[in-house]
């Protein structure tokens, strides 16, 4: 239970720089994720709060003590590597026991803290097996198990779920959050898969190219992306991003809908669309197509995509090639600058 | 409830050795300092003995008087020492020559199915995974001057005539020959299993590709294996010419460089002159011929990994 | 006409395969046949030598030889000396060789190409250079005329190859486990020591038979450092002193170099696919 501070942290590996200035507060017991595309930082971030880098300016704090010259065996952080990084050459009793045998921790206490974790993580009958006895699931039980035992106050885990296949990933990461959640560690956790950050966030700290671009609540990062990077990274399938003279608009596939589904008291911006293609998807149908007409002195001819659950009939109707009335409230489009690509808010004046 | 984080500062022992450079230092420094004493100094001690007049009486107590390239000089005008530079050239580049040649019979044979296959694996790899003084005690009495095997099995063959009867390590034409010989034998194995081992190290889909691509055996042979081959190949050659250029218990244990200094090669003149002489300044400078060679060798191994890296 | 050419290659395989064979393996058929050769039947140039032809008062195939190796001359004690320095050197080579293979692969992140190249290198400073300025060094050390002087320089080229061996193995060894390692309260020595060197078992065990192998089988050295008879390595030993005079002992001779090498071929048959994987696997992977 610890809180984490960095402030103006940068780190170069020679000519390149890895991280841009970051300025992050990680509350105490929050489930922080790290997202964001390889070669963004993310783990580079987490090796520094670990202390198995150092960075290059800026501070480190855990708890209000400055770390940065601590070295990971002093910080009381626990990390779980995305291999698992379990020593192959020791029982899983003995991969549990060697953080607590390195801290010299009494014998009877050792065995009893892995009895209990052990339990916890329904690996008892694995103590005995060597790493490579044990499929991917079990590994990943007995790398968080490792990391538990010691109590740590900070948990960090490098893209722990991504090895496993997408049929146990997803009750790993019930698994995991729930867990989290009655142990309320401080837990910071990096992955490049967004559906994973927002089911898991407290808060996302959406970075790219070495720093952090939003930091937020899943709702916020999602509903109000602060540029067109976090709007188009956040979200399957990405935010469509029309390009007007004046700026950028933008409004996410499940919200541009044929008219006909809207209430008739909805403040609607139109769309003459017409589909080139549905793709069904069991439970969705993902239409593709090209605006026509003119929107805002926008020319036409852009490509966006539009997502209709299966489950309106009207999604059914739709043909390739036909043309169509969509719509997208106005609340829920969004605007950003032709240039720097952040977000702004709605125009003045006419639209 | 406070992180409980440590409060040790870095430093002390325990922190230096958490410096990554300072670890690194740590663990290299025995070994580069052993190498740089052993290797380094008396490698350049060579050179510096070789303009200096040092025998082996003036060791440690009298100081040798620099005499620049006076042995060079006099080692030059010697005709036994131009007859081994030029020993030194022949052998080196005939045996290797012989063992590229048998080596590479070697490799096709290898990669071929045959019966006993194993069997004939440790066979032929008797020359090269024994120690060389031994095996060549073994072909010094083959070339025995009254019971030789060799002439024995030649006279069976027919293939001498009566009153033939070659003394190889006696007569100065044959003794360079048997020499050649004995280095092609020790040498040719490896270079077999080197071609073999940089061969099936060509990845199979390479092959494969280049097969759809619809490459002729040639074509095959010099875009694609000639070219993953060479570095390994050229590595592998590189240690063996070495081994040639520089060996000396192969002559010394079959000839001693005679008969009459006929065979002698810069290693064991350098030898008998330095070792057994005590004229460590003269012996110096004929090792130091060997420098240049050497330098030659190694732009030759350094090109071979560079073009493979 | 496709069955004929079959036939002919599979012959002209098998005359290959076989001259090969006979050209490698004869000298030590020839030693073989020679070690039990009763001395009447050896030097006796009208018999035929593939056969063993005995006489009345000379028995053949005879021990004598094999007997007079052990107990007439210091054979044993030569196959001692050079078990004793083997194994010192072997000592000496991992305690160099490890921690800098380890210090090379992971700790040096760039570089390391340049490192491999200057221990390539070290292997083209042949002992025919080396050997005058060594024996000065040797004689400043007090070290002449002990087989200590070979241990001391053996080194020389076990380390340079083993620290490159060693290198290409710690590099196969993930560094998550040394960061898992860190993380778990380890120091850096903790973590080598504890996780690393165990991990590394197979990798020692090469250089181990290496550094032995290569050890036992030295000829330049020991003939320039050592003297006395009962100090020589077997190679210098069976080659020097089996003579009296100009007159060659060959029965025992062959003896002693056969049974010397036996170990050795037996080890190298063993191990040569690891040391090919060593020298052409990180040739490749650079």
């Amino acid at each position: 239970m610890a809180h984490v501070r960095i402030e103006g942290v940068t780190k170069d590996f020679g000519e390149v720089k890895a991280l841009r200035r970051v300025d992050l507060e990680i509350k105490d017991a929050e489930f922080l994720v790290l997202l964001g595309p390889s070669g963004c930082g993310k783990s580079t971030l987490m090796r520094i709060i670990v202390g198995l880098e150092t960075a290059t300016t800026g501070d480190v704090f855990i708890d209000d003590q400055r770390v940065n010259d601590l070295p990971p065996r002093d910080r009381n952080i626990a990390m779980v590597f995305q291999d698992y990084a379990l020593y192959p050459h020791l029982k899983v009793y003995d991969n549990m026991a060697f953080p607590l045998r390195t801290k010299k921790v009494p014998k009877d206490q050792i065995s009893k803290k892995i009895q209990e974790v052990a339990r916890m993580f329904e690996i008892e009958a694995l103590l005995d097996r060597k790493p490579r006895q044990l499929s991917g699931g079990q590994q990943q039980r007995v790398a968080l198990a490792r990391a538990v035992v010691r109590d740590p106050v900070i948990f960090l885990m490098d893209e722990p779920l991504s090895n496993l296949d997408a049929k146990l990933r997803a009750a790993a990461r019930d698994e995991l959050k729930r867990f989290q959640r009655d142990v309320g560690v401080t837990t910071v956790f990096v992955t490049h898969d967004q559906v994973e950050a927002l089911g898991m966030g407290d808060r996302i700290a959406v970075m790219d190219v070495g720093s952090v671009c939003q930091i937020g609540t899943p709702e916020q990062v999602y509903s109000h992306p602060v540029n067109t990077f976090v709007a188009t990274f956040l979200g399957t399938p990405p935010m469509n991003l029309v390009h007007c003279p004046e700026h950028i608009l933008g409004f996410r596939p499940e919200h541009f809908q044929p008219k006909a589904l809207f209430e008739s008291g909805d403040d609607l911006a139109d769309f003459q669309f017409r589909i080139h293609r549905v793709e069904y998807l069991g439970n969705e149908r993902i239409v593709y197509g090209g605006l026509e007409g003119t929107f805002e002195n926008m020319s036409g001819g852009e490509l966006v995509m539009g997502s209709l659950p299966d489950s309106v009939a009207h999604a059914r109707t739709l043909e390739d090639g036909k043309r169509y009335e969509f719509g997208v409230r106005r609340e829920d489009l969004r605007f950003f600058d032709n240039d720097t690509e952040q977000a702004i808010e709605s125009p003045s004046g006419g639209v | 409830m406070s992180a409980n984080v440590g409060t040790k500062r870095a430093g002390g022992i325990g922190g230096l050795l958490d410096r990554p450079g300072f670890l690194a230092s740590l663990f290299v420094s025995p070994a580069m300092l052993y190498m740089l004493l052993l290797l380094g100094v008396p490698f350049v001690g060579a050179i510096a003995f070789s303009m200096t007049d040092l025998n082996i009486g003036m060791l440690f107590n009298t100081m040798p008087s620099f005499v620049g390239l006076e042995n060079f000089a006099s080692l030059i005008d010697d005709p036994d020492f131009r007859q081994a530079l030029r020993n030194t050239f022949v052998f080196a580049i005939g045996s290797q020559a012989v063992a590229i040649i048998l080596g590479n019979i070697l490799a096709q044979v290898l990669m071929a199915e045959f019966r006993f296959k194993p069997l004939f694996r440790v066979l032929v790899l008797l020359p090269w995974a024994t120690p060389i003084a031994l095996g060549v005690l073994g072909w010094k009495w083959m070339y025995d001057s009254i019971y030789s095997i060799i002439n024995y099995n030649l006279r069976f063959l027919g293939l001498l005539t009566d009153g033939n009867w070659p003394i190889w390590l006696g007569n100065p034409d044959l003794a360079p020959i048997a020499i050649i010989l004995v280095h092609a034998w020790k040498s040719f194995p490896f270079v077999g299993v080197i071609i073999v081992a940089a061969n099936t190290s060509i990845p199979r889909n390479v092959i494969d590709a280049a097969k759809v691509d619809g490459a002729g055996f040639f074509r095959q042979l010099f875009k694609i294996n000639l070219p993953i081959v060479l570095p390994i190949v050229t590595v592998g050659l590189v240690f063996g010419t070495v081994f040639a250029f520089t060996d000396m218990s192969v002559i010394w244990l079959l000839t001693r460089g005679g008969p009459m200094n006929v065979t002698h090669v810069l290693a064991t003149l350098a030898f008998q002159n330095g070792i057994l002489s005590g004229d460590i300044g003269r012996g110096s400078a004929i090792s130091v011929f060997l420098v240049p060679i050497l330098g030659v060798l190694v732009v030759m191994a350094l090109r071979g990994i560079r073009r493979e890296a | 006409m496709r069955r004929f050419e079959a036939f002919l290659k599979r012959t002209g395989l098998y005359t290959v395969v076989v001259a090969l064979a006979l050209f490698a393996a004869f000298p030590f058929y020839w030693m073989l046949m020679t070690t039990f050769k009763g001395n009447k039947d050896l030097y006796n140039p009208e018999v035929n030598p593939y056969a063993f032809n005995p006489s009345p008062d000379h028995p053949s195939p005879t021990m004598e030889h094999v007997d007079y190796l052990f107990n007439n001359t210091l054979f044993a004690q030569w196959l001692l000396n050079t078990f004793i320095i083997g194994v010192c050197v072997v000592i000496i080579t991992l305690l160099l060789a490890v921690p800098a293979g380890y210090a090379l692969s992971r700790l040096v992140g760039r570089g390391s190409d340049t490192m491999s190249i200057g221990i390539f290198l070290t292997y083209l400073v042949p002992p025919s250079l080396l050997f005058i300025p060594l024996s000065a060094v040797v004689s400043r050390l007090g070290l002449s005329d002990t087989y200590w002087a070979l241990v001391v320089v053996y080194p020389t080229f076990t380390v340079p190859f083993c620290t490159w061996l060693m290198m290409g193995f710690f590099r196969s060894i993930p560094k998550g486990i040394e960061e898992a390692a860190l993380v778990d309260g380890q120091t850096r020595l903790g973590a080598f020591t504890k996780v690393v060197l165990p991990l590394s078992i197979s990798g020692m065990l090469t250089v181990i038979v290496f550094a032995f192998t290569l050890s036992m089988q030295e000829y330049v050295y020991a003939l320039t450092f050592v003297s006395s008879i009962a100090l020589k390595p077997m190679t210098l030993g069976v080659s020097t002193d089996l003579i009296r005079g100009d007159i060659f002992f060959w029965g025992s001779l062959m003896a002693g170099a056969l049974i010397a090498s036996v170990p050795v071929a037996i080890i190298y048959n063993m191990f040569l696919d690891r040391f090919l994987l060593g020298i052409t696997g990180g040739a490749i992977k650079g």
